[in-house]
């Protein structure tokens, strides 16, 4: 038995979905915007950037995180958030497979000091779980869309 | 409004904050990261190292009671008669070392480094910012 969109189940696990997202993403930033300094060497512990890139992104992502997840929240530009937030965690995603690829032996830093140390393949599982969760937000407009190409479909064959 | 322009204004909106992050945070971090002694290592490095590491405490006996890196021997150059035999019984062939002591200002970490390499030991290494930076990265240690 599958959900149908636009059933009462469905409805909700989109709401419940962007409200989770929303949270992580909030207390993401905010665990990180007390301490740029030691946020910028979080990310050096990548070696991916060099530390002018980690100062750049110390200081913005932590507000870009934010904003990003209070975006979630807010109807006039939920669109917009959701495209932040499922690039960012595809980002995310691909430098904690970078770092597994290359054995780095780091704390993730994804949530600041507000957990405690979480290894790269802990946070590799979470970005995976949050991920799954934005399949949600983009499910309502894949439904539209294939619901439009059906009904055009439709109307040409009676025409 | 199309999403990619809602998240373009999203990207635009929180570099606001970020900029003056920059400019007034008490916590901002400079734009020249602060360079490296010869033998010197980062405690971002450290952490990216495959292998285990040989942690070396070089601060007083008191301050290494009170806290100190998992694992860390105490070895300064008081103790060094009847530390370094211990320090050889745990230290492996090509295991990289790490010597600290209480903060950058402070030269024990170096004597004591510059000691181990006379004795063979190879791959020593001295943190960059000592306890006062690994503390930081550690406040629950």
């Amino acid at each position: 038995m599958g959900v149908k969109p636009g059933s009462v189940v469905f409805r909700w696990a989109v709401r419940v979905s962007g409200f989770l997202l929303a949270l992580a993403f909030v207390l993401a930033g905010g665990s990180k915007v007390a301490d740029p300094a030691a946020f910028a060497e979080e990310v050096m512990r990548y070696q991916l950037v060099p530390w002018a890139g980690a100062v750049v992104v110390a200081l913005w992502l932590p507000y870009l995180e934010i904003l990003g997840g209070l975006g979630l929240l807010w109807r006039p530009v939920r669109a917009g958030a959701r495209l932040v937030v499922t690039v960012l965690l595809l980002t995310f995603t691909g430098v904690l497979i970078s770092a597994l690829r290359r054995g780095l032996n780091l704390d993730c830093g994804c949530f600041g000091r507000l957990t405690g140390p979480t290894t790269v393949t802990q946070a590799f599982w979470r970005d995976f779980g949050l991920l799954a969760l934005t399949a949600f937000l983009w499910a309502p407009e894949f439904a539209g869309r294939v619901r439009r190409i059906t009904a055009a479909e439709g109307d040409k064959e009676k025409g | 409004m199309t999403g990619w322009r809602q998240a373009g204004l999203i990207l635009c909106a929180s570099a606001i904050p970020g900029a003056f992050s920059a400019a007034f945070h008490p916590r901002r971090p400079g734009w020249v990261q602060d360079a490296l002694k010869p033998g010197e290592i980062r405690l971002a490095d450290v952490e990216g190292w495959r292998g285990t590491v040989r942690w070396v405490d070089a601060r007083s006996n008191g301050d290494y009671d009170l806290g100190h890196a998992p694992g860390a021997l105490h070895l300064d150059l008081l103790s060094w008669p009847a530390a370094f035999p211990l320090f050889l019984d745990q230290w492996q062939p090509g295991e990289k070392v790490v010597v600290y002591c209480g903060a950058s200002s402070c030269h024990l970490a170096e004597e004591v480094a510059e000691k181990l390499r006379a004795n063979g030991i190879d791959s020593v290494y001295v943190l960059q910012g000592g306890w006062e930076v690994w503390k930081a990265r550690h406040p629950s240690q």
